[in-house]
């Protein structure tokens, strides 16, 4: 059986409402998270204007930052792109570019929190 | 094992996104333990001297604590419907699995939503009062 053949019978067994309901609730929350991450986005680059207010360290930490929140930001938008692509046309390709793209979100967002605690680390060591 | 499900399975993309979750899950548990070690150490409320600005950054300390442990047992919980989904490769463990994924998407707005209103009370109000 071909993968594209296996999706149409899937789709019937998972139920449309399902599919509807999730994409609706995904929709949702997706615009959210991407509309704050953009304020969020914009609010650091405002600051940045500051950037000599603060301590030397944040030189380095502040635009690392904000590389790493429009990278996640970045991720974030391409599986939601994904998802709705597979939602409106599920075959078997855009399932995997989904799963795919899922992937990267979730890898970003690991790179981000491994920062946060090399952040903290770092200012727990210059603090002592 | 139903065949329509497990000719979706695709072992490698499982694999990676098993590595890359477990990984986040890790680095926001500790997270959350050094969030716990700073709770302990910096926080000292005084309800009865407590100004607007201290019960404001002390509930939202213990929200941002909350959501956190909140993130880590749903990433654990996806890890174990993606196992599940691994061994039976059936349409209800699939489902589970894609549950759990929305569940966690949506904890991860939830986040973004507590830091910006967190990032706007700090920037603008405080300042305000103060």
């Amino acid at each position: 059986m071909q993968n594209n053949e296996v999706l149409d019978d899937l789709q019937p067994n998972l139920g449309a409402a399902f599919w509807q309901a999730q994409s609706a609730i995904l929709t949702k929350i997706s615009k959210i998270a991407l509309v704050t991450g953009i304020i969020w986005g914009l609010l650091y680059l405002w600051e940045f204007q500051n950037i000599r207010l603060y301590l030397e360290l944040f030189w380095i930490i502040k635009p690392i930052t904000l590389v790493a929140e429009g990278f996640i930001l970045y991720r974030y938008y391409n599986t939601y792109t994904a998802l709705n692509v597979f939602i409106s046309d599920k075959n078997a390709q855009n399932w995997l570019v989904f799963k795919n793209n899922l992937i990267l979100f979730i890898q970003a967002l690991a790179i981000g929190e491994s920062f946060i605690i090399l952040r903290s680390i770092i200012f727990r060591f210059l603090n002592s | 094992m139903p065949s329509e499900i497990s000719s979706l399975f695709n072992p490698q993309t499982e694999q990676k996104f098993r590595f890359w979750m477990s990984w986040l899950c890790l680095a926001i548990f500790i997270n959350l333990l050094i969030s716990c070690y700073n709770f302990a150490v910096n926080f000292k409320l005084d309800i009865r001297r407590a100004t607007i600005v201290d019960l404001v950054s002390y509930s939202s300390f213990i929200s941002y604590i909350a959501l956190q442990a909140l993130l880590v047992f749903f990433g654990w919980q996806t890890l174990q419907k993606q196992q599940s989904y691994i061994n039976q490769q059936d349409e209800d463990s699939l489902l589970q699995f894609l549950e759990s994924k929305y569940a966690l998407l949506c904890l991860f707005a939830g986040d973004l939503v507590l830091e910006l209103v967190n990032h706007i009370f700090w920037r603008f109000f405080v300042s305000f009062i103060s």
